[in-house]
């Protein structure tokens, strides 16, 4: 009989990696193995010397919470039947949690700028470059949309924020400039087919280091090769930056000017189609009031009309903004072009438009691309003396003499360069924004003439180059009256003794906004009182005769029933200097049988 | 606004007094152009709208327009020019076309009244579809878009045809868009 030899082969026991570094509190792996010749058949147990504890069925060494560097060694043991016992042993070094420290997490924000083809004015997105976001809210936010800080990248595009390692954050950058000194500045450009979202861009959320950090983000334009590939996120920015540079020129000249609150309305649905400007249906760009805020709308529709790289579109809107807001404006809008004879307001209003766009981006070509790849457009010379039909009622006639007015480039009639400083008096001068007559060219030279360093006779020469000649707000003693005998004085005085002054509403020139089809009245009340306003048609055939009342840019009275040959109204009016425009219906309504309609006015006090 | 049968009429119109076109001559055209009221009747905030070439547009559809087959479109122009050419280019979107290869066509402008283009234009499937078109006068242009609705059409179908970009985020108050990051 053979005694078996005793057992004496201890078990053996490791640990893989036998060392480990674990952060205070935190936790790290090592796979702990314990074999033997016949069976393991006590342990592994764990022990540790210095804190800690390890977990044998998950291999997961959890540290204790320290202040300092601690080693703790942690000694597993095994036995086997035959009272063999093996150890083995995990060296970890238990280290201090890190202290959250300050660091910088800064960046530059940039945007693609699409500019011009010169030669086909048409947009080149061959020459897009990045510029700045500037002035625009940065906000860091952590991983659930919390806004931890808000700061305003400077003019370079740069932003900084100070923060916490450790935490995980994301830049969102908005597109919006608010300010409320040096200058009051309220302009955000938000999706209209969105409820009015403001447009945001944002970076991915990553956790701050403990050294400083760079995060750039930039808007693209989002085009690619020969369509649009992309998210146009570059759009909104574009659009603010255009802007923003349009407020510095006018700030420039009057470190005090406060920006009223507006809108920039945009979006890739922004349709030339009118309807429900919900579903991007703006008919075109433009500029109006909606709900008492000024919006300005812009065309995102690729492959027919966008307009956020259009830099001329965009500062021409504004420049309805600003007559809107810092001044007066007493346009009735409508379809227009350099070409047409106009309503005088109208004509004022977009040469204003037009010039402006000159002045602010320093370059006299109006530019607007529309067409498949916006590869097509066409251009507006602001410089080009030579239309024709110059004269009072003429956006050619205004655009030229407004942006001679600014440039120091002598041409022709112009030996003026006087810059914005004077156009943005006279624009906010009272004569002007409390103007009695409407707001035309002539309501606009009689506050240039209030202003600074303007000499009258280089004035005239180039209201004479542009064949008007007319003084006074009211343009007294204009010769000029394009095309149509009718169209003279300006203004029409109507007594208020029953007197009847005929008249007409004429459409040589087109329908609604244009040259002869609402004619303007200045009548003087001698007294507040009740006055009936009578207008009787004298000439055969349908013609719907309307009015409307003023005082100081504000309309007091509406003469607008739908009875044919005849509109009576009385109004109560204050004392003191009225203006009134008069129109057959048929010429205003789009659409309508337009024709030329004859009529007798009288005002009568009652 | 008159609701009448068979035909739709959809205005373009950027002036800001704008009312209903002459849907006067055929008593079955539905009008659906919602521009302003009359301007003597009610007088709403004005828009002042871009340069360029001073031309209206009104568009008529079918009512019910239906794809496979060829519609009528009718486009109406009026400008404001007293003499002179203008040019005018329609251009369908993707999946739209046109009867015949021609998309230019010309206008004398010294002939008074409105200039009328019918266009006979098919999508093969149904969805909403655009006619993309361009005015020239004068050294100017105005661009107008027509929406055709072909078939069957869901929201959908026009979200699809103009998507709008970007996440919406923030219960609806932000439009989140994305950008390129660069972390160092």
């Amino acid at each position: 009989m053979t005694v078996p030899a005793p057992d004496t082969t201890a078990p053996v026991v490791t640990f893989s990696p036998a060392t480990l570094t674990v952060e205070s509190g935190q936790t790290g792996s090592s796979v702990l193995t314990a074999t033997d010749d016949t069976a393991v058949t006590t342990g592994p147990t764990v022990s540790c010397t210095n804190g800690g504890s390890f977990n044998v069925s998950t291999n997961v060494f959890t540290a204790a919470m320290v202040t300092v560097n601690t080693q703790s060694v942690c000694t597993a043991t095994a036995s086997d039947a035959a009272g063999n016992s093996g150890t083995g042993t995990l060296t970890v070094t238990m280290t201090p949690a890190p202290v959250a420290t300050n660091v910088v997490v800064s960046g530059k924000l940039t945007y693609d700028r699409v500019p011009f083809n010169t030669a086909t004015n048409g947009l080149n997105y061959a020459g897009t470059v990045p510029m700045p976001i500037r002035q625009a809210p940065v906000q860091l936010l952590n991983a659930a949309g919390v806004v931890l800080q808000s700061t305003v990248s400077d003019d370079n595009g740069d932003y900084s924020f100070t923060v916490l390692s450790g935490l995980d954050v994301r830049v969102r950058v908005r597109s919006e400039v608010q300010k409320t000194a040096p200058n009051l500045i309220d302009m955000k450009v938000v999706d209209n087919t969105s409820s009015d979202s403001l447009y945001a861009i944002q970076g991915a959320v990553s956790e701050v280091p403990t050294s400083n950090q760079t995060r750039n983000l930039h808007a693209a334009s989002g085009w690619g090769v020969t369509s649009y590939t992309g998210t146009r996120a570059a759009a909104p920015f574009a659009l603010l930056d255009t802007l923003y540079s349009t407020l510095e020129e006018f700030i420039a000249v009057d470190a005090t000017v406060d920006f009223p609150a507006f809108k920039v309305l945009w979006s890739t649905r922004n349709r030339a189609e009118s309807g429900n400007v919900a579903d991007g249906q703006i008919g075109t760009s433009s500029f109006t009031v909606s709900g008492g805020t000024p919006v300005i709308r812009i065309l995102g529709d690729d492959g027919n009309d966008t307009d956020e790289y259009d830099v001329h579109v965009v500062v021409h809107e504004f420049g309805h903004y600003f007559e809107n807001s810092l001044s007066r404006a007493d346009s009735i809008g409508g379809p227009h072009s350099s070409s047409n004879r106009l309503d005088a307001r109208v004509a004022f209003g977009e040469g204003w438009g037009n010039a402006l766009s000159g002045m602010i981006l320093e370059d006299p070509i109006y530019r607007d691309s529309f067409g498949a790849a916006q590869a097509s457009g066409f251009n507006i010379n602001v410089e080009n003396n030579t239309y024709t039909s110059t004269g009072w009622y003429s956006e050619g006639s205004v655009q030229s003499i407004l942006y001679d007015l600014f440039d120091s480039a002598n041409d022709g009639a112009d030996t003026a360069s006087y810059g914005l400083a004077p156009i943005y008096g006279a624009f906010t001068d009272p004569d002007y924004a409390n103007t009695e007559a409407f707001t035309t060219i002539f309501a606009f030279l009689e506050a240039l003439g209030n202003q600074a360093g303007i000499t009258t006779s280089e004035v005239t020469a180039l209201t004479n180059a542009q064949n008007f000649n007319g003084t006074t707000g009211f343009g007294n003693g204009e010769t000029n009256n394009g095309g149509i005998a009718e169209m003279l004085p300006v203004y029409k005085t109507l007594p208020t003794n029953g007197t009847a002054v005929p008249f007409c509403s004429v459409d040589n020139f087109g329908s609604y906004n244009k040259h002869g089809n609402r004619r303007y009245f200045q009548i003087e009340i001698p007294s507040a009182g009740s006055y009936e306003f009578t207008m009787t048609q004298t000439t055969a055939g349908a013609g719907d005769p309307d009015f409307l009342v003023f005082k100081d840019g504000v309309r007091v009275g509406v003469g607008g029933s739908g009875v044919d040959r005849s509109e009576t109204q009385s109004f109560t009016l204050a004392a003191g200097t009225h203006v009134m425009e008069a129109y057959a219906f048929r010429n205003v309504e789009p659409g309508a049988t337009t024709g030329d309609v004859c009529y007798n006015f009288t005002v009568e006090a009652q | 606004m008159t609701r009448l049968t068979k035909l739709a009429i959809s205005s373009v119109l950027i002036g800001g007094l704008a009312a209903c076109a002459a849907a006067t001559a055929d008593e079955e055209l539905a009008a659906t152009s919602v521009a302003p009221a009359p301007a003597s009747k009610t007088i709403a905030h004005v828009a002042t709208v871009k340069p360029g070439a001073s031309v209206t547009m009104t568009s008529v559809l079918p009512k019910s327009m239906t794809s496979g087959s060829y519609q009528t479109v009718r486009l109406r122009f009026d400008e404001s020019y007293v003499n002179g050419i203008m040019t005018v280019t329609v251009v369908p979107t993707a999946e739209l076309s046109l009867f015949g290869s021609a998309g230019v066509r010309t206008f004398n402008m010294a002939v008074p009244g409105s200039h009328v283009w019918d266009l006979d234009v098919k999508a093969d499937a149904d969805g909403v579809y655009f006619l993309n078109v361009f005015a020239e006068a004068q050294g100017e242009a105005r661009s107008f878009s027509v929406r055709l609705d072909m078939g069957t059409t869901t929201q959908k179908m026009f979200q699809n045809a103009v998507p709008a970009d970007g996440e919406l985020t923030d219960g609806g108050k932000i439009r989140v868009m994305e950008a390129e990051e660069i972390i160092q």
